[in-house]
């Protein structure tokens, strides 16, 4: 769920091997499967090894939590949350370097410029929103990976492990949450307390050491975008980036949002995001 | 020709290509980032590989392998082993 994060995750957690997986329901990943089968007409996507190894790893992950569950051993699953619209900027430049447009310039071999980013995510938002899917597969994966916040809680993590997250309570002051479900622990984690600057750093720390039962004194800074060449390109994207009010009103407004982050958090997210003019850097 | 070789042979000829340089030029102990190329390099190889040999790559391994050397040892010994359609994880 969380791109960025998760390698700092997978990195503080290595000595338990842990799997970085996305997708793992197996109805998500046929729908995903049945994307990627489309006639070539409506295949967009230039290079299919992240889409190929994101189908992969979710089986990968499935059969370890059945064996798991069979030999009654011992399942651990951290995942975070992330604000969305932060989140949809660091996912459109990572499908456009990773994954590339076949004849749009969202690809490694053409110029991309951060204002056709800007509308491409913007087009995107409002399909996401309206339940609108794309027909093309880079287009599709971009909208259904955004639109992740919504679901991913319910019918990814839920769904695996019969628990509703969202019905207990997120203390961002304690820096996770903690659930306890069919056959397995779950942490809860917002990605924004991962900052050292962050009020819910300390906290989190403290929770990834209990959890993990080793110390955890730091998320070692593993952010692969940080030596990409698109790196002024994502900075100069999250700087032009907005959405009408209406949109960020009904992002902000999605239960897992609500979960996560307090009213004043919602608030200062869709100040950052709204129409230039009169928005908060 | 080792499965070795022929991996290698593909990996130098294609960077070639991309660096427009000779294939001779290519050192099999540098790494990627040696030649001033990033992750997203790395991938677009790695999903290109993918196709030419018929085996699945992890693609974080592949970005965080030290040199060609490790990389291609690595995925001739799986080969070898298993046959094509293997996972390396």
């Amino acid at each position: 769920m969380a791109k960025v994060a998760s390698r700092s995750w997978f990195e503080a957690a290595k000595e338990f091997h842990p799997v970085h997986c996305h997708y793992v329901v197996p109805e998500n990943r046929q729908r995903i499967e049945a994307v990627f089968l489309l006639p070539p007409a409506q295949q967009t996507i230039a290079n299919m090894l992240m889409p190929r190894n994101l189908l992969r790893v979710g089986a990968s992950a499935w059969r370890q939590i059945e064996s798991a569950r069979r030999n009654g051993e011992r399942i651990r699953v951290i995942s975070g949350m992330r604000d969305p619209v932060a989140r949809s900027i660091s996912l459109i430049v990572f499908m456009a370097d990773f994954h590339g447009h076949v004849s749009r310039p969202l690809s490694p071999h053409v110029e991309m410029s951060p204002e056709y980013i800007v509308g491409a995510l913007q087009e995107n938002w409002r399909s996401v929103l309206e339940r609108d899917e794309p027909r093309q597969t880079f287009e599709w994966l971009l909208w259904y990976l955004t639109n992740g916040f919504r679901i991913w809680f319910t019918e990814e993590l839920g769904a695996v492990f019969e628990v509703d997250v969202l019905e207990g309570e997120c203390n961002a002051r304690a820096g996770a949450q903690r659930v306890s479900a069919s056959g397995a622990e779950i942490l809860l984690y917002r990605v924004e307390d991962m900052l050292p600057s962050a009020s819910g750093y300390a906290g989190l720390l403290a929770q990834a050491s209990s959890f993990l039962e080793t110390p955890v004194t730091a998320f070692p800074n593993i952010n692969s975008s940080a030596t990409r060449r698109s790196r002024a390109l994502s900075e100069e994207v999250r700087r032009q980036f907005w959405l009408p009010d209406d949109m960020l009103d009904a992002i902000y407004a999605e239960p897992a949002v609500r979960h996560f982050y307090t009213r004043d958090e919602t608030v200062a997210f869709k100040k950052r995001w709204r129409a230039r003019l009169d928005r908060v850097e | 020709m080792t499965t070795e070789e022929r991996l290698w042979e593909w990996v130098r000829t294609h960077l070639a290509h991309v660096l427009g340089v000779p294939p001779e030029s290519i050192a099999y102990q540098r790494a990627l980032s040696s030649y001033g190329l990033d992750s997203v390099d790395a991938v677009l190889m790695a999903g290109e590989l993918e196709e030419a040999f018929g085996i699945e790559i992890d693609p974080a391994r592949f970005i965080d392998c030290d040199s060609f050397e490790d990389i291609v040892k690595t995925l001739a010994a799986d080969i070898d082993k298993s046959g094509p359609h293997v996972a390396i994880s």
